[in-house]
């Protein structure tokens, strides 16, 4: 509606103003009447005090003179001292008084003028309204012929006029009434003055361009504050070009839609040429953004390339990965100016981190050929965990880092496995052992762990596990550790996970193998030994599904281990939990070309070609997929 | 007594607020008339007696600190 609207909410409202200010002025008056009353009593009993004072000081004179009266000789100090006080003391006094009555007399002077001024304004006021009331109910009267195009607001106007809630335009153009019966509003329009005002309109035109541009600016920069709610881009679209509409013309969209006349077609199509015009500035307006992007991308892209040429040029990690985001983001780009000049949706292209490591295939192949055994077990743990792994030293032929306060990794130094272990500070372990981050009695084994090979060189001051579980003295909780019947193969949590996640090669324990799984590895010919996971074989990268921990009592979807042949030299074959093996062979879960030629011949005679693994098993992970810790 | 004078403030500045929301509305329409003669000068009015109060209020006080001198 129009702006120029007195609605019966305002009127009680500034009533309801008024009489709150009158009431607040006439508390105050009569505030000051009470606080003044028991001051004058006060200052009535100065002034009796004053006249005490007075009668004193003349008694003193009184004494004085008739001392010397009837002794000339006699000093009257000691009397003229009192009347001197007491003469002191009823002029200051006095001075006192005259003061304060000074002082409540101009009280009185300024409280009448107060009391004056606030009782004629409320006066005026009150029959000000009064008039405006009574303005409004003729006008509501004269305006009924226009009523009867809205049949269902009822019994808008009654004959006191003012019982009906209205609202009243100020140009006589527009009124909207709402009808106290039935609640409901309508709008009365005056057709033939909305149509006088667009005749005297100026011609249509199109707003300029710098106007179209501006407002296209505006709105984007409002879309990318975010926080709007779905659909607000067409509310903010309209709000835009209302505004546009109203400065151009100088009427208001509800306005010109109400208004009548061979006008009304012109200036609504002018509205919606606006609209139109606004909706493809901004694509416009994006293009070009997008645009520039592109141009910035492929800038670096050839800028990096020809660096990467130079001779003695620095290619790090970061590098190559900063590369492939680049490229990344050049595609996206690519495609959403193609969506913004056809309008087809295209899926955003992800990053390709789809290793192991969160790396790129090129990041992931850089680091493992550019790269230590620490610099890379750093890195990825860094991708990987994001927090506090810090190399902690070196140990006899390990590295030895440390997560946090609970995690040991061993990486040995020719980067061939790594162990990962866990202080464990329940059920009366003692793990003091590790408080130095390196256990200093245990020569790491490169090859097989045997346990009596650690029993032989360390002497662990833990204590033994319950069950069927034994601490080798460097140990991780019970939960995570198990061993075979044998004793030659032993499993640690996580610690498939981490070599997978690490990509560097992991010797994984075969673990708690069941009776039926030791059968079949002994029927394949294959001795439970130590295994390796192919996570990073041969220049390729394996995915697979890295759940808990292998052979864990939770019985979790595990990671895979291969099995070595009997002299424990080579890998053979692979384990899945519940004993099953031989996925190496299947070729959706690992293909073979990821093993030595060497492994490929040596088991293919041994074991069957395809595994019936249920889905949940070792799965390979999807593009992007992390594996999970 | 400073109470009072406080209440009435916030009363008068409810004045001014409804004054302020509706003189858009009503200075264009056939209450304009009102809005000149009744709500600005009230509005401006309202600031001064609200100064003239405190004026009164502090007269007071300095009336009782002169009496109670004496």
């Amino acid at each position: 509606m129009s702006d120029s609207i007195v609605s019966a909410s305002e009127i009680r409202a500034f009533k309801a103003a008024i009489q709150s200010y009158s009431t607040g002025s006439e508390n105050i008056l009569r505030q000051f009447d009470l606080q003044i009353r028991p001051i004058m009593r006060r200052f009535e009993e100065k002034l009796d005090m004053l006249e005490e004072i007075r009668n004193e000081k003349y008694r003193a004179l009184s004494r004085c003179q008739d001392r010397q009266k009837y002794d000339d000789d006699v000093s009257c100090s000691s009397q003229e001292w009192e009347f001197a006080k007491a003469s002191d003391r009823y002029h200051n006094c006095l001075k006192l008084v005259r003061e304060a009555n000074a002082a409540i007399q101009q009280f009185k002077s300024k409280s009448e003028a107060y009391r004056a001024t606030t009782t004629d304004l409320i006066s005026r006021a009150k029959s000000g309204l009064e008039r405006v009331e009574d303005m409004i109910s003729k006008y509501s009267s004269q305006t009924d012929a226009t009523t009867t195009a809205i049949p269902e607001a009822g019994p808008i106007l009654s004959s006191s006029g003012m019982e009906s809630a209205i609202h009243i335009s100020g140009g006589d153009r527009i009124a909207s009434v709402i009808s106290r019966s039935t609640g409901k509003s309508a709008v009365v329009i005056d057709p033939e003055a909305m149509a006088r005002k667009l005749d005297n309109l100026p011609p249509v035109s199109d707003p300029d361009s710098q106007t179209m541009r501006t407002a296209a600016l505006g709105i984007i920069a409002l879309l990318a504050g975010g926080g709007l709610a779905v659909g607000s881009k067409e509310m903010i679209l309209q709000q835009k070009t209302d505004e546009i509409f109203e400065q151009q013309y100088g009427i208001s969209r509800t306005e010109m839609l109400l208004a009548s006349g061979h006008k009304r077609n012109e200036y609504v199509n002018a509205y919606n040429n606006i609209h139109k015009g606004l909706r493809k500035e901004i694509i416009e307006v994006q293009k070009e953004e997008v645009s520039a992007k592109i141009q910035e991308c492929k800038t670096f892209l050839k800028n990096e390339e020809l660096r990467t040429q130079q001779k003695n040029a620095t290619i790090t990690l970061s590098s190559i990965e900063l590369v492939h985001q680049k490229e990344v983001e050049l595609a996206n780009l690519e495609n959403r100016l193609a969506t913004l000049t056809d309008g087809k949706k295209r899926p955003v292209i992800p990053d390709g981190n789809t290793n192991i490591g969160g790396l790129s295939e090129k990041g992931m192949a850089f680091m493992m050929s550019n790269m230590t055994t620490k610099e890379r077990f750093i890195t990825v743990s860094n991708i990987m965990y994001s927090s506090d792994v810090r190399y902690s030293g070196e140990y006899k032929n390990a590295y030895v880092f440390k997560k946090g306060e609970e995690d040991i990794f061993f990486v040995a130094r020719d980067g061939s496995y790594v162990d990962h272990f866990v202080r464990d500070t329940s059920e009366g372990f003692d793990t003091n052992i590790l408080s130095a981050g390196v256990e200093p009695n245990v020569e790491y084994q490169t090859s097989p762990f045997k346990e009596s090979e650690i029993e032989k060189n360390y002497k662990p001051n833990v204590s033994l596990a319950q069950g069927s579980y034994k601490a080798d003295g460097i140990r991780l909780t019970r939960k995570h550790y198990s061993i075979s019947s044998d004793g030659s193969a032993r499993t640690w949590g996580n610690e498939v996970s981490l070599g997978l996640e690490a990509g560097l090669g992991l010797e994984t324990k075969l673990t708690d193998l069941s009776v039926e799984g030791e059968a079949s590895l002994a029927k394949a010919g294959i001795k439970a030994g130590y295994v390796t996971a192919p996570c990073f074989m041969n220049g390729k990268i394996q995915q697979f599904e890295s759940g808990g921990s292998v052979g864990s009592n939770a019985g979790l979807a595990a990671g895979i281990g291969i099995f070595k042949s009997k002299d424990g030299t080579r890998e053979i074959g692979v384990k899945f939990p519940g004993g099953k093996i031989a996925a190496i062979f299947d070729k959706h879960q690992m293909p073979l070309d990821v093993f030595p030629e060497t492994l490929r011949n040596d088991i293919k005679d041994k074991l069957p070609e395809k595994l019936d693994l249920p889905d949940s098993y070792a799965r390979a992970m999807r593009p992007g997929e992390r594996p999970k810790i | 007594m400073r109470d009072s004078i406080n209440n009435f403030r916030q009363g008068s500045g409810k004045l001014n607020q409804v004054s302020d929301s509706v003189h858009v509305s009503w200075r264009d329409s056939i209450a304009e008339n009102f809005y000149r003669d009744i709500v600005t000068p009230m509005k401006e009015e309202s600031t001064a007696i609200a100064m003239a109060m405190d004026d009164l209020a502090s007269t007071l006080e300095m009336i009782k600190e002169k009496i109670d001198s004496i």
